[in-house]
């Protein structure tokens, strides 16, 4: 039987490294589309995702066992995204080297574009939708997560998605 | 979820990942057990200056924190002392910097700010967070708020829903009489060995703080007087008198 995040969590506060990986990599993938779908870049992805990993590995400590782990971790990861967005003063979401195809020469030119008007919301609206529909959290729960009003959430996730709409032309 | 929003969720999970992605999470997980073997290692070290304060002591232990600014603080990650240092909120309050000895609650610099924490985190577990996050890290909890200073000195206060404020001015509460504030303290049981002592002074360094406190080791987290709460909706009770008389 797979071992719970508490388990892994109490392993690696003594220092197991491999209770560590395992736990790291039951959310890596998820955190970094996350990541990518706020910021639309894929470096700035990797920095955040790899900050907020080590920053809550090394601080296991500090978690409260009550809590689900996976929620402290995206909101770690949501704003260490978003730090980063913001301390890189040469950032634009309008930057060209999106068209080189960030992902690799794999990613469908759909998928890019897509991606780039995800990245491209105002903050207020594209956090929400990132946890609603990559992250898969409730709008209960990311109002906990934001420190929101759920009616908040509720609104901003409805402009978000009328936003995408209308760029996306109900492509969909 | 209509079948637009299904798309957008389906494109969003499709998001390729990059080749190197194995690498890199491993190299974070790397890097951060690196660390905390570092600072677990680091801690036991300076276990040795309160071993030797603790042949001092004979029963009760008062173990205050102390280090910056000639003050020591137990327990602490490697990023904790820079982050505090460079907090806007934390500089200069009294309970936390304390480089003249004894300082009273109205020494807090003016407009010092306040916390709202989430409704149903009671005073203890507000003091408990703030003193593990402050310690662990340099900085406030994330579930709290920092909202507007409560009045001169008023350490608590009730919402109307049931939410607490908490003000970083004197969060242990101070004096009434003379308004000196409380620091933090842990307490070690009574009658046990000097060895044993030792041995829970380096399970505090060594570990978390809070709900990992070793065995009969606690935060202290005395009572505030009546004179330093406040619920809204109700009659704010007389000040203590050090406030009454001018605070000084």
């Amino acid at each position: 039987m797979e071992p719970s995040d508490k388990e892994l969590i109490r392993a690696a506060r003594k220092g197991d490294r491999d209770a560590a990986n395992q736990l790291a990599a039951r959310y890596w993938q998820d955190a970094w589309k996350a990541s990518l779908a706020l910021c639309g870049r894929r470096e700035l992805a990797n920095d955040a995702t790899q900050d907020a990993f080590e920053r809550v590995l090394r601080n296991l400590s500090r978690i409260d066992e009550r809590r689900p782990f996976g929620a402290w971790l995206h909101r770690v990861v949501v704003n260490r995204t978003l730090d980063l967005i913001r301390a890189e003063a040469r950032f634009s979401p309008l930057i060209d080297d999106r068209a080189d195809g960030i992902n690799g020469p794999e990613r469908s030119l759909d998928a890019m574009s897509f991606e780039s008007i995800v990245s491209r919301l105002p903050e207020e609206r594209r956090v929400p939708v990132v946890l609603r529909y990559m992250l898969n959290y409730r709008p209960s729960e990311i109002a906990k997560m934001l420190d929101l009003p759920e009616g908040t959430v509720h609104s901003r996730l409805t402009r978000g998605i009328a936003q995408l709409r209308e760029q996306l032309g109900e492509e969909s | 979820m209509d079948d637009f929003e299904r798309e957008l969720e389906r494109r969003l999970r499709d998001i390729p990942l990059p080749e190197d992605s194995d690498g890199r999470r491993e190299r974070a997980v790397a890097r951060a057990m690196n660390q905390r073997a570092r600072t677990r290692a680091r801690r036991r070290t300076a276990t040795v200056a309160v071993a030797a304060l603790l042949t001092i002591c004979a029963a009760a232990f008062a173990v205050h924190s102390f280090q910056e600014e000639g003050r020591q603080w137990l327990g602490g990650g490697d990023d904790a002392p820079k982050a505090r240092a460079e907090s806007p909120y934390l500089q200069g309050l009294p309970w936390l910097w304390q480089p003249d000895g004894g300082r009273v609650v109205t020494d807090a610099p003016s407009g010092t700010v306040s916390l709202a924490f989430p409704v149903g985190v009671t005073y203890e577990e507000a003091v408990e967070r703030l003193y593990t996050t402050i310690t662990e890290e340099g900085t406030l909890p994330t579930e709290a708020k920092v909202v507007e200073p409560l009045p001169e000195g008023v350490v608590t206060r009730e919402e109307a829903d049931g939410a607490l404020r908490l003000s970083l001015a004197a969060p242990f509460g101070y004096e009434p009489e003379n308004g000196r504030v409380r620091t933090p303290s842990l307490s070690l049981p009574s009658n046990v060995p000097r060895e044993e002592a030792v041995r829970l002074i380096e399970a505090i360094k060594d570990g978390p703080l809070g709900e990992a406190l070793p065995s009969g080791v606690t935060l202290e987290i005395a009572p505030l007087p009546e004179c330093q709460t406040e619920r809204v909706g109700e009659s704010r009770p007389p000040a203590c008198p050090f406030i009454a008389s001018g605070g000084s």
